[in-house]
């Protein structure tokens, strides 16, 4: 059930930036934070929760259930569903 | 494994093959894209208008408390003002802003991951329970708590019988009374301490930190600060305020019953590991109930009233469920599939009647429905021979 892609375009940089971390990710921003050796809060894994939506500072991510992509800075959204397509910073 | 075309002999939907089930999928997907792209100016004025809604109505109902809450239709009235405002602040705003449906507005003030709102139970813990556990697992028996009747009362012949449950109808009511308190505490399953020694009052202390600190905060709102702050009318706010949140309480619980608990909504037994999106949303629509009504019944329930399109689209903001509905009970209709939906009183007394039901021992139950059967046929056989 889980939602999973196999591999990204390229592996973009990713920045939590409360937390202070740093990690490439080649997935969902939320499967490859977990690579990482981070754990942020999450639930359903398929976009339905809202448990792990969180702020997007910078870059451009693209929502894998819709297409839709998201260039805005400060945008709410939810890391289980959404692979980064720029370097990105989240606050997290 | 395709869980979701696995059926029940007593299900009133047609089995689907894996194909149909994914042409069914996409047919669903079409109705929430056409909505999502569509989502503007409209939506954002709606939110913000229920808002506006939430904070006269209270402020108005607080004022009438305070000022004339000695006379006893000023009273009336604004204990029932502050009932609804509690209603919609609970079901149509926090409700639907906690779901995320309006994250794409931007204000900070209306952001699911951060909202609150005016009930004992934590955003947080609402989240866990009801957005991850109770939407993505719906009706999954061993997964979903609501449909185990919230721990304490008995809903499918899944569950096993025990004495407890002769009080079922009972218990129906009781929880509608404290509602609040029901979703506030759900989170730490005591029935898990109470009834099967799997777990500790010491961890149920611990996990409800956050809950503690609301608590006090709620509680203080409305049974100290407010009270305090009208001096003289100290007893009439106190006892508005009490009967304020006993309406809501019955309100919210008697229309969240109807959404899952109705005698068509199937438990789901199988397994759901490597279920697909497309038998994710069959599962939503199996396990859900509409009821009908106008534009007020629709508003106070929060839209709850459109329980599936709630589950099919629980991000989508609530107020595009009534355009979506008819779309959905047409892809329904022509996919064989049961669309539950009946007038409100209808639907309640089905859930009491499930609830009847299975506070017997099951054979208790078999034995008394074939008893009626004889006793049917019985006088339909005397009639017969009379006439």
């Amino acid at each position: 059930m889980p939602v999973q892609i196999e591999q990204s375009n390229e592996a973009q940089p990713i920045i939590f930036r409360r937390s202070q971390q740093n990690f490439l990710a080649t997935t969902t921003l939320l499967s490859s934070a977990e690579q990482a050796g981070l754990r942020p809060q999450h639930g359903c894994r398929m976009g339905v929760c809202n448990q792990c939506t969180c702020t997007k500072v910078s870059g451009v991510t693209q929502n894998i259930l819709t297409g839709e992509i998201d260039d805005q800075p400060n945008r709410a959204i939810k890391l289980c569903v959404n692979q980064a397509l720029s370097p990105v910073t989240i606050d997290l | 494994m395709n869980m979701a075309v696995e059926l029940k002999a007593t299900s009133k939907s047609a089995h689907l093959t894996p194909e149909q089930t994914e042409a069914f999928g996409r047919r669903i997907e079409e109705i929430r894209l056409e909505v999502m792209k569509d989502l503007g100016e409209k939506d954002s004025k709606y939110i913000y208008k229920v808002r506006n809604f939430v904070r006269y109505t209270e402020i108005a109902s607080r004022g009438m408390l305070m000022f004339g809450g000695w006379i006893p239709p000023v009273w009336l009235l604004g204990t029932a003002m502050l009932g609804v405002s509690k209603i919609v602040e609970n079901m149509e705003l926090g409700h639907n802003v906690m779901h995320g449906q309006f994250d794409w507005l931007n204000d900070p003030t209306l952001n699911g991951a951060t909202y609150d709102w005016d009930t004992v139970c934590t955003g947080e813990d609402w989240k866990y329970t009801h957005n991850y556990k109770h939407h993505t697992y719906t009706n999954v028996f061993g997964m979903d708590h609501d449909i185990s009747g919230y721990g304490v009362m008995r809903m499918s012949r899944e569950q096993k019988w025990e004495p407890r449950f002769l009080f079922n109808v009972p218990m129906g009511f009781v929880l509608s009374t404290g509602f609040e308190w029901l979703l506030a505490l759900q989170r730490l399953e005591m029935e898990k301490v109470l009834f099967d020694g799997t777990k500790t009052w010491k961890e149920v202390y611990v996990e409800s930190k956050n809950l503690r600190k609301k608590m006090v905060r709620q509680f203080g709102k409305d049974y100290v600060l407010f009270p305090l702050i009208a001096g003289p009318m100290f007893l009439p706010v106190l006892a508005g305020n009490f009967f304020a949140n006993l309406i809501r309480n019955y309100w919210a619980s008697t229309v969240i019953y109807c959404g899952h608990f109705t005698e068509d909504s199937e438990i789901i037994t199988d397994n759901i590991d490597n279920e697909t999106k497309a038998e994710w949303y069959l599962r939503q629509i199996r396990g859900s109930a509409n009821f009908t009504g106008g534009k007020i019944m629709h508003f106070l329930s929060g839209n709850l009233s459109h329980q599936i399109e709630h589950h099919l689209f629980p991000d989508v903001p609530a107020n595009r469920y009534q355009e979506m509905a008819p779309k959905v009970r047409e892809v329904c209709a022509e996919f064989g599939q049961q669309y539950n939906t009946a007038p409100f009183g209808s639907q309640i007394l089905s859930v009491y009647k499930r609830l009847a039901v299975h506070s017997l021992p099951d054979n208790v139950v078999d034995r008394l429905v074939a008893t009626k059967r004889t006793f049917v046929d019985a006088v339909k056989g005397m009639f017969g021979k009379v006439a």
